[in-house]
């Protein structure tokens, strides 16, 4: 099919990629300031223990120290998302291995590194508690004083009713899963540079997702008016989720740079991130499915026990996606799920790629296949037979105004049925086998009846050159392309035309920021907006300089014409320069606040939240080694309802991207503790997908042109890692019969379920 | 606490110009480029080693700089990122980076350019695996790899003028 656009779907090189092949793109830690200095953060030895004194005296009065700060030094508001119970510093007790207690800002690293040292403090260790089962009993030690029972948030979601649904099904199945901390893992550490400057106002340099909010928390943390301060957000070098929400380190940055009056840095070293970022919330999600021998999905419940760590970040929010978004995957008649979000004395939990639905995901979507088995049904026609479809409105109200979930399901079960490998190879030792997963997600999600909108102002400069101003960040996912794809795609300029501007929330629009997979959907959907309307500007003006009326005009590569006349036109820029520098004062500038037509959900979470709803299938081959229970990921099958590919090329990177994490989280990646201590604290032991480990991809794109998306895309970040893990442990019991319900699936979990004989006992 | 700082004088060829710098005994590859000279290209994702963004080449060799003490380089040419555009004109590698869309955020980069680069440098047409070999020590978290092997072939394309 001949592409009918100018830029949408063509290849574009991403707008920032020059500076970054040349290593001129500025990410946080290549920002200097005149007098900056630079601050190391003293961290907790302890996983609970009762802080009695602490004496920084001498790291004072070592050389080259500007500043050294505490808690008692520190504002005592609470801050943080829906559970608030976070403060800048602590100062009575500290709640996990890692948390910061004290910081130094100095002259140089090795000078702050040095004054930490010289920190003393004294501790009385109370009892901690590490396991969620275990912080749940009734004798466990107390967390936080303020929350009884070390519940962080529990929820209860009842759609239909269940137990009538149960009671009619033929079969009904029951199985328990579970999922590990993981890291976001982004190759560049988070951090900050703060100063305070002569009006009295905060600038923050910061390599956030969410620059907005960062704003809002950080005013929240130290009492003061969020135009009080300014984000500054450079370039990021990857995300996932793990920088959407501030850390305790940018009020703590922020009070060294006030008392040492001088710009501060941080950045967190690579050990600190094992030890105190924020990785994805761990999960025990027992499955309840009951079906009839057809094999039609009747009702599901989930009971579901998770890990907030010791704050509370994300960590409810992800739980609440956890506990809801898989029951609009299929047109279940009753769903139920209890869940129970829980502090432990570990790192606080938070958002990673998928934020929740990845882990209620690998449930459903591994029970699924269980079931069907047990049925002898087709795992691929069971999920086809009940998939949600266009025009649902689902149990929970989601309106699904594009759905493509049945088209991905066959392209990617054919895809990756076709061409196999030989199942058996090197006299049985290799055993071949295909499994599949789908999956649903949101472009955007309203929580009650807040804004879940964008904005953007797109400005024609003197010269007909386009600024497109955002308040969303580009992580690397390409944001700023789109934006600047959709802005010449509506102007008719050429996409060099177009300057994305740098994030700063002195200047760029409000928004709220790259996360939930929304920022093409919402964030572009503004620019489309805002562009629209400057054209509308344009053509007026270029209407009485060509005497003749705008709705007869168009704009095509960067020059405005008469429709029936293409021979009578005006260059973009000439229309410019004449509207500006001139006394026609026209200002070439839209602003456009846009909030998609979603109601939001009520407080019993009911209601159409996401502007777009997203759908995937991702077919996988493994090859199992039955010497050794290895898993080797050999062929996916990626298919996308991304609405309208915007950047074909773009997304492709989404989906191997995704894929390669989604693969590391089934397969390698666990962060561990033994009996409360970290040991997974390098990347020497905590394994990353490399290039050896990536699999041949196939990526399919599904376009359901979805009727509100900017010329009807749909956000496709986080979709690429969901169904990954589910779709390997499927393809792992098809090649060697053996259901592996925990992630991540080692080789000693598959060796162990092979041989039961051996008596082996996996690491956990 | 006073201490007497001893300074060295580190000579090396840098990006193809003679450069003499004042360092510690101690001072790593990574923080002399970064912080003395100003050559930021360089990435530090770990400190350690294991995730290859501060790649550099020694007299052609990938290097992690961070493990690298500086003075190892005396008398030594270096190659950074900084290195490997003449002006205006990419290195085929940059350009077919940009091209396959191997760029994300771009942190990885850096270090995944000249890994390629010594490989290229000594390999006109390598195969998936010498590629997946030459690159192992990058880790790249967003992209997958795909279009990084992409990247590599298509810059072997250019650089044997097909």
């Amino acid at each position: 099919m001949e592409n009918e656009y100018a830029v949408l779907g063509r290849p574009i090189t991403f707008v920032d990629g020059l500076k970054k092949v040349k290593g001129q793109a500025r990410y946080l830690d290549d920002i200097s300031l005149p007098g900056m200095l630079h601050a190391r953060i003293l961290r907790s030895p302890h996983a609970h223990a009762r802080i009695v004194k602490i004496d920084t005296s001498k790291a004072a009065a070592l050389p080259g120290v500007k500043a050294v700060l505490t808690g008692k030094d520190c504002p005592g508001n609470r801050f943080g998302c829906d559970v608030p119970d976070t403060f800048i510093l602590p100062t009575e007790k500290v709640r996990y291995a890692g948390e910061e207690v004290a910081a130094v800002a100095a002259v140089s690293s090795k000078i702050a590194r040095q004054a930490l040292d010289l920190i003393t403090i004294e501790y009385d260790p109370l009892p901690a508690v590490f396991e969620p089962e275990t912080a749940l009993k009734a004798d466990a030690p107390l967390i936080h004083a303020d929350k009884p029972g070390n519940v962080a948030k529990s929820y209860r979601i009842e759609r239909g009713n269940f137990a009538r649904e149960l009671a009619r099904c033929d079969h009904v199945f029951e199985e328990e899963f579970s999922t590990p901390r993981v890291l976001p893992g982004y190759l560049e550490p988070f951090g900050v540079i703060a100063l305070w400057e002569p009006d009295g106002r905060l600038s923050i340099h910061s390599g956030i997702q969410a620059a907005f909010q960062a704003r809002s928390e950080i005013a929240k943390a130290l009492g003061i008016s969020p135009s009080r301060i300014s984000i500054k957000v450079p370039a990021i070098g990857g995300a996932f989720g793990g920088k959407i929400w501030i850390r305790n380190f940018h009020p703590i940055i922020a009070l060294l740079a006030k008392k040492a009056g001088r710009p501060v840095k941080y950045v967190m070293n690579r050990q600190e991130e094992f030890m105190a970022s924020r990785p994805r919330v761990a999960a025990r999600v027992k499955v309840i499915l009951g079906m009839m021998k057809d094999g039609s999905m009747v009702c599901k419940a989930m009971q579901i026990v998770a890990d907030n760590g010791a704050y509370s970040w994300a960590a409810p929010k992800v739980t609440l996606n956890m506990s809801m978004r898989t029951d609009c995957l299929y047109r279940f008649k009753a769903t139920r799920t209890e869940s129970c979000l829980v502090y432990t004395n570990k790192t606080p939990t938070s958002g990673f790629r998928g934020y929740g639905n990845s882990q209620s995901h690998f449930a459903l979507e591994s029970m699924i296949d269980i079931c069907s088995r047990k049925l002898g049904l087709d795992p691929l026609q069971v999920r086809l037979k009940n998939a949600s479809r266009q025009g649902d409105t689902t149990l929970h109200g989601w309106k699904l105004r594009s759905c493509g979930l049945g088209e991905c399901l066959e392209k990617a079960g054919a895809a990756i049925a076709k061409d196999r490998r030989p199942k058996s190879e090197n006299g049985g030792r290799f055993k071949r086998g295909i499994g599949i997963a789908c999956m649903n997600h949101v472009s955007g999600n309203r929580a009650g009846n807040n804004f879940d909108g964008s904005s953007s102002m797109v400005r024609f400069q003197e010269d007909g050159k386009l600024a497109v101003y955002h308040g969303e960040s580009d992580m690397g996912q390409g944001a700023r392309t789109i934006f600047a794809m959709i802005a010449a795609e509506t102007l008719g300029i050429p996409v060099e035309d177009v300057i994305v501007m740098p994030l700063d929330t002195d200047v760029s629009p409000f928004c709220f920021g790259s996360y939930s997979s929304r920022v093409t959907t919402v964030g572009g959907k503004a620019v489309y907006l805002a562009s629209l309307k400057v054209k509308e500007q344009l053509l007026d003006l270029a209407g009485n300089l060509m005497d003749v009326p705008p709705e007869l005009l168009e704009i095509k590569n960067g020059s405005v014409f008469i429709k029936s006349d293409p021979d009578r036109k005006l260059p973009v820029a000439g229309i410019c320069q004449s509207a500006i520098r001139s006394k026609a004062t026209k200002a070439l500038t839209a602003y456009v606040a846009y909030d998609p037509p979603t109601q939001g959900a009520d407080e019993n979470f009911y209601g159409d939240y996401s502007s777009a709803y997203t759908y995937a299938a991702q077919g996988v081959e493994v090859e199992v080694d039955t010497q050794t229970g290895q898993v080797r990921i050999l062929r996916v099958a990626a298919a996308h309802d991304v609405g309208r590919a915007i950047h074909p090329n773009g997304v492709r990177g989404q989906v191997f991207g995704g894929i390669a994490q989604g693969a590391g989280w089934a397969l390698y990646e666990n962060i561990v503790y033994d009996n409360g201590e970290l040991k997974t604290t390098s990347l020497r032991n905590y394994n990353m997908l490399t290039i050896h480990d990536m699999p041949t991809v196939t990526p399919i794109f599904v376009e359901t042109h979805d009727p509100v998306g900017p010329y009807g895309a749909k956000g496709v970040g986080e979709p690429t890692l969901i169904p990954m893990a589910p779709a390997i442990a499927n393809a792992i019991e098809d090649a060697v019969g053996v259901r592996i319900n925990k992630l991540p699936i080692t080789a000693e979990d598959v060796f162990a379920a092979l041989y039961p004989e051996c008596h082996i006992t996996p690491v956990r | 606490m006073t201490q007497t700082i001893i300074k060295y004088d580190l000579s090396f060829t840098l990006n193809g110009e003679t450069t003499t710098v004042e360092i510690e005994a101690d001072d790593r590859l990574i923080d002399v480029l970064r912080d003395r000279l100003l050559l930021t290209g360089t990435k530090k994702g770990c400190g350690e080693g294991e995730c290859g963004t501060c790649t550099v080449l020694l007299n052609g060799i990938p290097v992690n700089s961070c493990l690298l003490p500086a003075m190892k380089v005396h008398g030594k040419a270096v190659t950074t990122i900084e290195g490997l555009a003449r002006g205006e004109v990419l290195h085929p590698l940059q350009e077919s980076f940009l091209e396959a869309g191997a760029v994300q955020c771009g942190f990885c980069t850096p270090g995944m350019i000249l890994s390629a680069k010594a490989l290229l440098d000594h390999k006109k047409n390598p195969t998936d695996e010498e590629i997946k070999l030459a690159l192992s020590g990058n880790i790249c978290r967003c992209t997958g790899y795909v279009q990084i092997i992409e990247a590599v072939k298509l810059a072997a394309a250019k650089l044997n003028g097909s």
